[in-house]
């Protein structure tokens, strides 16, 4: 027992030197943020040679592709050495954070329109409209407004994607249902065929997954009626009366029975992909983009359809339908080859051989060009989610504007809006005002 | 009569103490085996998984495994850009670092906290011991540039050297802590016989302390066996990566996900630790014991 007097006593002698340790270390973290430009060894040249860094969150069979895609690069360009440096996601951004705040950030980064607005914002990432040797020509004009923002383009689009309605023909045939034509389909005919295949599935499956587990559904319905989730100057432009018909229309969809149970929906939006209840075969219909259409499948072991968002009037060109980039390249503005990345970025864009061997990994090449080479090439599900990119491309509403700075927290506020309202704890319009309200204090 | 009966009931009395005696340690060993399974459970789940093909796991959910299948350990092993052996070795070179690292040096700032003098020692003390509740997260951003400009990034030695200047303060403490319990006649013994500040800690302190150096061993092995954060920032290239840093390799929220492979090679990272721990467990509970109440 001797110790434990003193001990004690340390604690309390620490306890008031906490005060000067802690400002100690937020002098040190000020200092280290204000910082010197100096930088590090972020990329070294001697005599003529160029190290790029280069960062990428994904799956392995992803690094698989890149790396092929960097060893091709550098035998053409033999002044040039990449260094890939990739991660899943989440510690992705915790690294990428990390590595900006220290001005050591990889030249060439994968962006997502979640921190894209956040980053540029910052000052990190280059205007690639002002970077040499990068050309944007081939793009479909639509694609590359996502990464567009106060003038400048900050993130190159690197794959198409569209939010749309997933559907299991399996899931289908065996409630006996036919699939609908979905260039004529209403959110009327939405709700009462899932609610159909519910009740004749009896407890064993659901007609859809509810909408409302991500920030998409809103937008396509804000965009329906003349609105749209963000502006472009970056606030937030859905009104109330709207958002209270979304969470109504989730509402009807859980009365009729169209959607799971409240407790199954709150459990199956955290679920993995591959343990979703949309990949276990237990919904015939979900929301998905459009380029994981290869990953449900897989998943489920069925080959899956995806179908058109439903419109309020019946019409597909006016279901407020968008070409999402599903991720971004993004250039850092402190680069010191600024040249040579941008380069190897149109590598990756525009080249025949890149697109050769990345086919659609992150979604459909913007390209037209690229995308009619690599289409005959993709594997069933990734060539079927390329055809509706292309069966789309008549009908699409005006480019979606990228969220703005923390924008990203949307999808986490509107799942607990939705459960809040399934579990009937919400009425629909205090929802709405309450999320509204909330995504608002997140803005900056 | 009566004494009949008396020692009947007294026999039968004993009987029933017997019996309980005989059942209680069945009891709370059952129960004890019960709470131990559920606590188990997860680790027990992984197991099996790992022996099952990969579309299988979420699909059955107990634990019985039909027929015991080992190509996730193949596949897994061979899954990511370099083989997983690569990534035990570096781990390896790691935890060694930070082990030796940690034992030489906080065994000696723990000496001159616990039995030399100098200015501003209680000042020195608390500083110490505030790093501990630092979160990583206040310190990562100002260390990286350091290391950075020193050129360190994509090394181990950012992971390594900064144990050789004691900076994991638990250890220092828990050190401290022990050498204070040692008595001061020895110390004092040594010096009559000749001992200079030196050789009273190598001849006298390091001996006695061994039960706290295992502690120190144990945990620098588990903790930096397990550490992501560090890791995951410092290390850059796949060939430096280290097991919990290869091990999300498998994981991809934005796609499916190799479970059976990461299940795989989670069961394979997790045997060092399970190791470490089963022989480090005497010197652990000891340690402890001896650096706690007194």
């Amino acid at each position: 027992m001797r110790h434990i007097p003193r001990t004690a006593g340390h604690a309390r002698r620490g306890l008031r030197a906490l005060a000067a340790a802690a400002i100690a270390a937020t002098l040190l973290a000020a200092s280290a943020c204000g910082g010197d430009s100096g930088g590090a060894a972020s990329s070294s040249s001697d005599g003529g040679k160029v190290t790029l860094r280069f960062t990428w969150w994904g799956s392995d069979t992803r690094t698989k592709l890149t790396q092929q895609v960097i060893d091709a690069y550098q035998k053409d360009h033999p002044n040039v050495t990449i260094k890939g440096e990739f991660g899943e996601w989440a510690g992705y951004w915790d690294k990428l954070a990390t590595t900006v705040a220290a001005n050591d950030a990889p030249d060439i980064i994968q962006m997502d329109e979640k921190y894209l607005r956040e980053y540029a914002d910052r000052g990190a990432l280059l205007d690639l409209k002002k970077a040499q040797g990068l050309d944007t020509g081939k793009f479909e004009p639509d694609t590359l407004g996502a990464g567009e923002f106060d003038g400048g383009l900050y993130g190159l689009n690197a794959g198409i994607n569209s939010f749309a309605v997933v559907a299991n023909p399996a899931v289908f045939k065996a409630a006996g249902v036919a699939i609908p034509d979905d260039t004529t389909w209403t959110w009327d005919d939405f709700a009462r065929i899932s609610a159909e295949i519910s009740t004749k599935l009896n407890g064993k499956g659901w007609g859809t997954g509810a909408i409302g587990t991500n920030e998409a559904g809103l937008n396509l319905w804000a965009r329906q009626n003349g609105e749209s989730l963000w502006t472009k100057d970056g606030k937030l432009g859905v009104s109330p009366e709207k958002t209270t018909d979304f969470f109504k229309y989730v509402l009807k969809l859980r009365d009729t029975k169209a959607i799971p149970s409240a407790e199954f929906t709150s459990q199956d939006m955290n679920a993995p992909l591959d343990q979703s209840a949309m990949a276990t075969g237990k919904l015939a219909m979900s929301f998905i983009w459009s380029n994981q259409l290869l990953a449900f499948s897989k998943a489920s072991g069925q080959p899956l359809k995806l179908l058109r968002i439903p419109s309020t009037d019946g019409k597909a060109a006016d279901n407020g339908s968008y070409y999402k980039g599903s991720m971004f390249w993004s250039i850092s503005a402190r680069s010191k080859h600024q040249k040579e990345a941008a380069e190897f970025v149109n590598y990756l864009a525009n080249s025949t051989a890149a697109g050769n061997i990345l086919l659609a990994e992150r979604g459909v090449p913007p390209n037209t060009e690229i995308r009619s080479e690599v289409t005959p090439k993709l594997k069933p599900a990734d060539a079927a989610s390329a055809k509706f990119i292309q069966d789309i491309s008549k009908e699409l509403g005006e480019p979606s504007p990228a969220p703005p700075v923390g924008g990203g927290q949307v999808e986490k506020i509107i799942q607990r809006y939705t459960t809040e309202v399934l579990f009937g704890r919400q009425t629909p319009d205090q929802a709405a005002k309450a999320f509204l309200d909330e995504v608002n204090g997140e803005l900056k | 009569m009566t004494t009949e009966t008396l020692h009947s009931t007294v026999a039968a009395r004993r009987t029933v103490r017997v019996s309980w005696a005989r059942v209680r340690p069945v009891v709370i060993h059952v129960v004890l085996a019960g709470s131990a399974l559920v606590m188990l459970y997860p680790v027990i789940w992984m197991v099996v998984s790992s022996l099952r093909p990969g579309n299988e796991i979420f699909r059955e959910p107990g634990i019985l495994v039909k027929d015991l299948r080992i190509e996730n350990y193949r596949a897994g092993w061979h899954a990511l850009t370099e083989p997983f052996t690569r990534y035990l070795l570096n781990s390896a070179v790691v935890v060694l670092g930070a082990i030796l690292g940690n034992l030489v040096s906080c065994s000696m700032a723990a000496y001159a906290f616990a039995r030399l003098e100098f200015v501003g020692k209680k000042f020195w003390f608390a500083i110490m011991l505030l790093s501990i509740m630092l979160p990583i997260h206040v310190v990562i951003v100002p260390q990286y540039i350091l290391f950075s400009h020193l050129g360190w990034i994509n090394t181990f030695l950012p992971l390594i050297v900064p144990k050789l200047l004691a900076t994991d303060a638990f250890f220092v403490f828990l050190m401290v802590q022990f050498i204070r319990g040692i008595p001061r006649e020895l110390d004092e013994a040594a010096r009559i016989d000749g001992c200079g500040r030196g050789s009273i800690f190598l001849r006298v302190i390091l001996p006695l302390m061994v039960p706290a150096l295992a502690t120190t061993t144990i945990f620098t092995f588990i903790w930096t066996w397990n550490d992501f954060f560090s890791q995951l920032i410092y290390l850059t290239d796949p060939h430096m990566y280290t097991v919990p840093v290869a091990l999300r390799g498998f994981v991809d929220s934005t796609s499916s996900t190799s479970w059976g492979s990461m299940f795989a090679m989670s069961v394979v990272s997790l045997v060092p630790v399970f190791l470490a721990f089963l022989l480090g467990q005497r010197f652990l509970i000891k340690g402890i014991a001896t650096t706690g109440i007194k």
